[in-house]
């Protein structure tokens, strides 16, 4: 039984633009899926509908649970995400109680939230910032100890918002091993591309709201028609200059000489 | 930006700093009590209550200056107090000025007043900074949770507390921006622009409130807030309680007492 499954979803901003126009994907149990799209193609909107954060239509089921008002506590058990911001998810005054958030949270008694918690921090890397305070850490190391509050919680799926922006490259590198190496089910919402070729098998492409490709991540990567037609590629649109007041500014922008 | 935490000497060791925090909250605020209570006139208790700060300063190992700096950064909060309690404060009048029609008294109550909110400030900021300089803040606020103060409030106090700085980051970026715009021209577009800043601070404080809030749900929140508690206590920190709560009692009882006869 595939552990995700999601199925025309649709859901409209409270100013009436349609960010999801009827969504459908399967992720298989284990599988690390890549869902890419430009800005404001509403990757971020279609991970917080899966938690239950935004009211939209459709069904979206993890494993034999579908999701509804009863059911969020037992979502959000099986299904763990990771902001974009890793600050808004680094809430505690210690690593530690971050950490060990989501356990105590779920009723575990002392000695197995201790446990969870040193397993987290290990499988991230970030064993000896246990007893810091979130602000103080760089922002790799905030994206580690957020993956942690996650994983703490040993959820079968993790979705991931924007895991890899404002990293350096050493630290980009690092989290994206540590993103492919994670035994859980894995989607990473993302418009880097990079990020998306290292870590993930397969890939859906989320343009305007619809899912408009999925497949192999190589494949589809390497359709550069694809890649332009959906605004993921650098590619060249040559503008021609419009002036806004219709041509009759003068030519103020610019170095003296060149045409406008 | 790197900013001067509350508790940035908490890690140090010493005898005070290995009491229990809740030991040390308590008893300290015993002591800032039997501070604040002290009526106006009256002044051998403030002497008792610094003894005993001094005291403390000197066994925990905290630099004065960084205690002594506190006090005079928070000054401007009740210079306006001391300097209008004197004249405003009805009295018997100590030293009169005269302008024409106008006469100004400073009074002998009214400075009793200032001199008892001033030791009142001192010893507040004395006593408090030492709180922080010997208990990390997380276990200051385990130890307000154990001492049954309301928990919603220990959450507000530990969440300021985490994103106090964030919020400061953002206010100085937006400065800068300001400033890389505004051609080094100042006056009252720069202040007028204030008030757009302190708006958009808001706004972004809310949007991450709603963000911070999705990530505790995510994580299970059900409206309990749990607490490990990993501290021990021990005998020293009775007898530590214990001298705290006997010495405010006793400076309490003494005046009180004084006052009704």
């Amino acid at each position: 039984m595939d552990v995700l499954e999601i199925d025309d979803l649709t859901h409209t901003y409270p100013d009436g633009t349609a960010a999801l126009r009827g969504v459908s994907l399967r992720v298989e149990r284990g599988a690390s899926l890549g869902l890419i799209g430009p800005n404001g193609a509403g990757k971020s909107t279609l991970l917080l509908a899966v938690l239950g954060f935004v009211r939209s239509r459709g069904t979206i089921r993890v494993g034999d649970v579908a999701l509804s008002r009863d059911t969020l506590r037992e979502i959000r058990r099986r299904v763990g995400i990771v902001f974009q911001n890793a600050d808004d998810q680094l809430f505690m005054p210690t690593v530690f109680d971050d950490v060990a958030f989501g356990p105590l949270c779920a009723g575990l008694r002392e000695g197995e939230v201790c446990r969870r918690v040193s397993e987290a921090l290990e499988a991230v890397g970030a064993g000896h910032l246990v007893d810091r305070a979130p602000y103080h850490l760089s922002g790799g190391e905030k994206r580690r100890v957020a993956l942690a509050t996650v994983l703490a919680m040993r959820p079968e799926v993790v979705l991931f918002d924007e895991p890899t922006s404002s990293l350096d490259p050493a630290s980009r590198e690092q989290f994206i091993a540590l993103v492919r190496d994670l035994p859980a089910t894995r989607i990473v919402a993302t418009h880097d591309l990079a990020t998306v070729a290292a870590a993930c098998s397969r890939t859906a492409i989320l343009f305007e709201g619809r899912i408009v490709a999925q497949g192999n991540t190589g494949e589809l990567l390497a359709d550069a028609d694809l890649m332009q037609r959906v605004q993921l590629s650098g590619a060249t649109r040559a503008a021609t200059p419009q002036a806004p007041c219709g041509g009759t500014c003068g030519g103020a922008v610019g170095p003296p000489g060149t045409a406008q | 930006m790197h900013h001067a935490y509350l508790d940035k000497f908490a890690t140090r060791d010493s005898p005070v700093h290995r009491r229990d925090p809740r030991a040390k909250t308590a008893a300290f605020l015993a002591l800032l009590a039997a501070a604040i209570l002290v009526p106006p006139g009256t002044w051998w208790p403030f002497a008792s209550v610094a003894v005993i700060v001094v005291a403390l300063w000197a066994v925990s190992s905290v630099p004065v200056v960084y205690l002594l700096k506190r006090v005079v950064v928070l000054s401007p909060f009740i210079i306006f107090s001391l300097v209008l309690f004197p004249v405003l404060y009805d009295g018997r009048a100590v030293w009169t000025a005269r302008l024409g029609p106008w006469r100004m008294s400073v009074t002998r109550e009214g400075l009793e007043l200032a001199g008892n909110v001033a030791a009142k400030f001192v010893l507040g900021v004395l006593i408090l900074g030492l709180l922080f300089s010997v208990t990390r803040f997380q276990h200051f606020l385990y130890a307000l949770s154990r001492l049954r103060v309301p928990q919603l409030l220990v959450m507000q106090l530990g969440f300021l507390y985490r994103y106090l700085f964030v919020v400061l980051d953002e206010a100085e970026r937006m400065l800068r921006a300001r400033e890389a715009r505004s051609a080094g021209l100042g006056g009252p577009r720069l202040w007028r622009s204030a008030a757009g800043l302190v708006g958009t601070l808001f706004l972004r404080s809310y949007h991450r409130s709603q963000r911070v809030y999705w990530a505790m749900l995510a994580r299970g929140f059900n409206g309990e807030v749990h607490v490990l508690g990993r501290l021990r206590w021990q005998a020293a920190d009775t007898l530590f309680v214990s001298c705290f709560m006997a010495v405010a009692a006793a400076v309490t009882v003494c005046w009180a007492a004084a006052g009704l006869r």
